[in-house]
This record gives C-alpha cells, sequence and structure tokens, in this order.
C-alpha cells in the first residue's frame, strides 16, 4: 500500500555530513521494509520534483531518512526545522528479499558511502531473523555516525576509509546471500566477487525520478529483459539481471 | 447547483479535469490517492502498434518551475494496453482517451487498427511527442503532414480523434486549422517545449537523448496563449494543457478557450492534485455566482 502522509519532523541532524532525518509518519513506519524509499516533497518553485530517499530506520511511529546533500533541492531540505511539516510518499520499491535468511544463513552486506543507510534497516530485520551478519562498508572520510549503529545487530564489522570495500572481502566467503548498496562502480565490483564464488547476489540501484509510482516511466535502468523502472521493479534486483555497461 | 458538465468533441465529460498523457500511467497508478471516479477523463500513456523501448536515460531532468523528459514513449504496445490496463479503467465511471504514438503514418494507421472493436471513447492523436525521432513531431510541425495523418487516422477510428499538438512553431493556428480539414473532432495542446540541460561539471547533456520536452509550471503562459490562439482560430473544442498546477491555472485556460483540461506534471508534485483543484473550481464558481462552467469557456 502507498501512502501520500503528512510527516512532522521530530529530529534533523548533520553528522559529518550526514543529515539524520526523523519524520512522524506512523502510515508509512508500518508499511515499509527494508530497502524501500520514500519520496520527500520539496513544491516549491525551484524544485518541484519529489526527492527519492532510503529508508534509514524504523521505530514506531518514526520514520527516519539519511541523505547527504547532493544539489540544490537536498540544501534546501538541510534547513528544514523540528516540527516542520512535510508531505512524503511511501513506502516504494519492492526493497531486498530477506525471508529466507534465517538463523542457519550467513549473510555479507556491504555499502559505500550513503549508501550505507538503507542496509542499516535491512541488518536489523536480518538480526531479527537471526541471521549471521558480516558488514563491510566503505567511505571516502570518518563516517562513523553511519557505522556505529550497526554494532550489536551484526557479527563482524569491517569500515574501509579511502580504499575498496572489495579489498575486505574474505577469499573463502561461504554466504548464503550478498546484499549491497552504493556506488555503481563498488556494486559493479561486489556483484563479479559474487558471481566468481557463486553466491547470489541482490543490489540496490538508483535513478533520476519524478512520480515514483511507475507511471512516468522516467526512472529507467537497463536489465537483461530491456529497460525496467528504478521506483517500481527496483530498486533491488538480483544483479545476474542488471546491465552495468549500458 | 452548478454544473461541471462539458462536452468535448461530442463526448460528456462529468466534469472538465482529465489527466495528461504521460503523466498518469494507465491510471491504477494513482488510485490510491486520486478518487478515479470523479475525473472527467484519463488520458493514458502513449501506446504503439509495437513495444517501444523509449530512450536511454537519463529521461528527467529538474528546471525551474518545470522539468525536462526524454522518456520517448516507452510502452508495451496498444495489444499490452488493451488486454492488461484497459478492463482496470474500465471499473471507473470516466471517460478513457488513448493517446496515440506512431513514427508514420503507416503506423498511425495500424495503432489506430488495434482498437477497432475496442470501447474507448476518445482518441489523442500524438503528433508532438519531442522525443522521437521519425513521426511525432514532424508530422505535428508540417500543416500538410499533419492533415494527412488525422484524415487516415479519422477515416479508421470509431471514437472522435482529438489531435494533440506541439508547441514548436511559429503559427499553431495554421496546424490546428489543418487538423480541422483533416476531419479532427478536437484539438489537445500543449505538448512539451522543445529544451536542454546541461551538466557542467560532467561537461554533457543531463538527458540520455540530449534534449527533452519541457513541461510544468514554466510552460504555462506559452499554453494559455496558445489555446486563446487555436479557440479563436478554429471551430473545435479544445483540451487544454501545459503547466496547470491549480485551480486557478484550469480556470485560465477554459477562460482562453478549453472545453476541458489537463493536468500534468503536477501529479508528480502531488499525487492528489486533480482532486485539489476540481474542489478549488467547485468553490471558485459558488463564489462568483457561476452556475454553468461553460458560461466562462472562451470569453476572452
Amino acid at each position: 500500500m502507498k501512502i501520500h502522509e503528512t510527516a512532522t519532523i521530530k529530529a534533523h541532524t548533520n553528522k559529518s555530513g550526514y543529515y539524520n532525518l526523523s519524520l512522524y509518519a506512523p502510515q508509512i513506519a508500518k508499511a515499509a521494509k527494508p530497502g524501500q524509499f520514500v519520496m520527500v516533497y520539496l513544491d516549491k518553485g525551484e524544485h518541484l520534483l519529489p526527492r527519492p530517499i532510503s529508508i534509514y530506520d524504523i521505530k514506531e511511529d518514526i520514520v527516519t531518512l539519511v541523505y547527504v546533500e547532493a544539489g540544490a533541492g537536498t540544501k534546501a531540505m538541510t534547513k528544514w526545522p523540528i516540527g516542520h511539516s512535510i508531505k512524503i510518499l511511501g513506502p516504494l520499491g519492492n526493497g531486498f528479499t530477506i525471508d529466507l535468511l534465517g538463523e542457519r544463513e550467513r549473510v555479507a552486506v556491504i555499502g559505500g558511502g550513503v549508501g550505507a543507510a538503507p542496509l542499516f534497516f535491512l541488518t536489523e530485520a536480518l538480526y531479527r531473523q537471526r541471521a549471521k551478519v558480516d558488514i563491510y562498508l566503505g567511505f571516502r572520510d570518518d563516517a562513523s555516525s553511519l557505522v556505529k549503529p550497526f554494532e550489536g545487530f551484526a557479527d563482524n564489522i569491517k569500515v574501509d576509509i579511502g580504499g575498496f570495500v572489495t579489498d575486505m572481502l574474505p577469499p573463502n566467503p561461504g554466504y548464503s546471500a550478498i546484499l549491497t548498496c552504493g556506488p555503481i562502480p563498488m556494486m559493479k565490483a561486489v556483484a563479479d566477487y559474487a558471481h566468481s564464488h557463486n553466491m547470489p547476489c541482490q543490489v540496490s540501484l538508483e535513478e533520476r525520478m519524478a512520480c515514483g509510482l511507475g507511471a512516468c516511466k522516467g526512472c529507467v535502468v537497463k536489465t537483461m529483459v530491456g529497460y525496467q523502472l528504478c521506483c517500481d521493479d527496483g530498486p533491488v534486483w538480483d544483479s545476474k539481471e542488471v546491465k552495468w555497461d549500458a | 447547483m452548478h454544473s461541471l458538465k462539458v462536452n468535448l468533441a461530442g463526448v460528456e465529460l462529468k466534469n472538465p479535469i482529465c489527466t495528461a498523457s504521460g503523466t498518469f500511467g494507465s491510471g491504477h497508478e494513482y488510485a490510491p490517492f486520486v478518487n478515479l471516479n470523479r475525473l472527467g477523463a484519463i488520458t493514458v500513456k502513449g501506446v504503439s502498434h509495437e513495444p517501444w523501448e523509449g530512450n536511454p536515460p537519463h529521461r528527467t531532468a529538474e528546471t525551474y518551475g518545470g522539468m525536462l523528459n526524454a522518456v520517448g514513449l516507452q510502452n508495451p504496445s496498444a495489444k499490452a494496453f488493451i488486454e492488461e490496463d484497459l478492463p482496470f479503467l474500465r471499473k471507473y465511471d470516466t471517460k478513457v482517451i488513448v493517446n496515440l504514438c506512431g513514427r508514420s503514418l503507416e503506423d498511425y494507421i495500424a495503432v489506430t487498427e488495434d482498437f477497432a472493436g475496442v470501447d474507448i471513447d476518445l482518441f489523442e492523436l500524438n503528433i508532438s511527442c519531442p522525443n522521437v525521432k521519425a513521426g511525432g513531431m514532424a508530422m505535428g510541425t508540417d500543416p500538410r503532414a499533419a492533415e494527412a495523418v488525422t484524415k487516415a487516422v479519422v477515416a479508421r477510428a470509431k471514437s472522435p480523434i482529438i489531435v494533440k499538438l506541439s508547441p514548436n512553431v511559429t503559427d499553431i493556428a495554421s496546424i490546428a486549422k489543418a487538423c480541422e480539414a483533416g476531419g479532427a473532432a478536437g484539438i489537445s495542446l500543449i505538448n512539451s517545449v522543445l529544451g536542454m540541460k546541461i551538466d557542467i561539471y560532467k561537461k554533457k547533456p543531463v538527458l540520455g537523448n540530449i534534449v527533452g520536452g519541457l513541461s510544468g509550471p514554466a510552460i504555462k503562459p506559452i499554453a494559455v496563449r496558445m489555446v486563446y490562439q487555436v479557440a479563436k482560430s478554429v471551430n473545435l473544442p479544445i483540451l487544454g494543457m501545459g503547466g496547470i498546477a491549480t485551480w486557478e491555472d484550469a480556470i485560465e485556460f477554459i477562460m482562453a478557450g478549453a472545453t476541458a483540461v489537463a493536468v500534468g506534471m503536477a501529479n508528480f508534485t502531488n499525487p492528489s492534485i486533480t482532486m485539489e483543484i476540481l474542489e478549488g473550481i467547485e468553490k471558485f464558481m459558488a463564489k462568483e455566482g457561476i452556475t454553468d462552467i461553460n458560461q466562462i469557456k472562451g470569453i476572452i
């Protein structure tokens, strides 16, 4: 169920460039699952289109998003005060498929930059399912505010600053699943790693969106079956379905 | 009591609020946010005889007061639309307008014939898409080609044809007159305005197609002007569109000469916007003592 909800800002902090935006949005909080996103409406003359932002965490009625200042639209968002009401639309997209990842499974969750954000919501869910989770995160600069929350939900956490997250991956992994979100070159390297070890891999992609509802056909991703919509068919795909070089 | 009923090309709409092709999918995408029964008509995403893949990404770019798109009429074909989407739409008490696309005269004829025996209220002949290489806008910018394709489609369609015009012309009235001569039952305008955006850091165009169609509030004054010019030059009903985001915008189009109006990009800014526009018009009529929406049509 997709909901167009008025959300009130309960907390809004900047932690070394990663903005945590906590919203009172009980309907979306109840419906959302890991890997899904919301459209955040700016509704101003210079920013008429909503911004797709992944869900970082849900605690009861509070939906928390993490974003970085990527352009003029997200820059305008950084000014929003606590108590301000905005409109959001969600939960959108398919999310990660994790139903079968139970207590006997070992899972690798691999993130880069702000791509680590949706992986926290994912990791909490995997933890509740008692899967054994290894976390690998890569950042350009210090991002301890994004790393710290993972502690307590994962068996191992490895962090790389300034290098390649894939350099930390073990030579004989034996994971039941690899779940990743981050820059395209990183995810492509993760997908290659997964394939070479014959492990299934889910990748979370992004693309410029207008409606978020599958109506405008704007946010396409090239796949083995042609163009598919990032908002509706994705944002998560089996890595073997994605045509990376398109 | 006030009446919102309008007659668009022989088809009675319960009110003048419609959706613009390409911004409302096939209707079901917006069903959680809009009471589809309260729309005058739904114009669905353009369909062609064969499936079209569309253009490479990026397909959209935000601009001041609007957006560029270069989707390229991606669609799974008329046949797929008829089988998969139309039954859903027919459950609602609203009119269905199907936008027809082609790259050649033969394409337009083929897609029209795909709808033989299919219950559609109105067809919108799309000779104005700026994002397809052949056909599309090329036919909508040449009066003789516009008349020829209109004539060919009108001869084969079981429902009235309204022709969707491009604003990317010097003399919009001459194109409208050509469509009237070809037997069109109405005119819809405007399609998007050809535009371009450059990413100065990547030093590349933002759109995969390089150029795309500008829509949204930024183009509204152009659209109002063209609706006005066409209303003065042909004897056909007009479905007006181009940047309508508020009820005031919709009233402007009607005063300029539009029988009905279509909401496009504003659906992206607020998925329930069509309902808000409808309610705004009702309040305006009550306040101004307008008993029939047709009273203010073309009063300028």
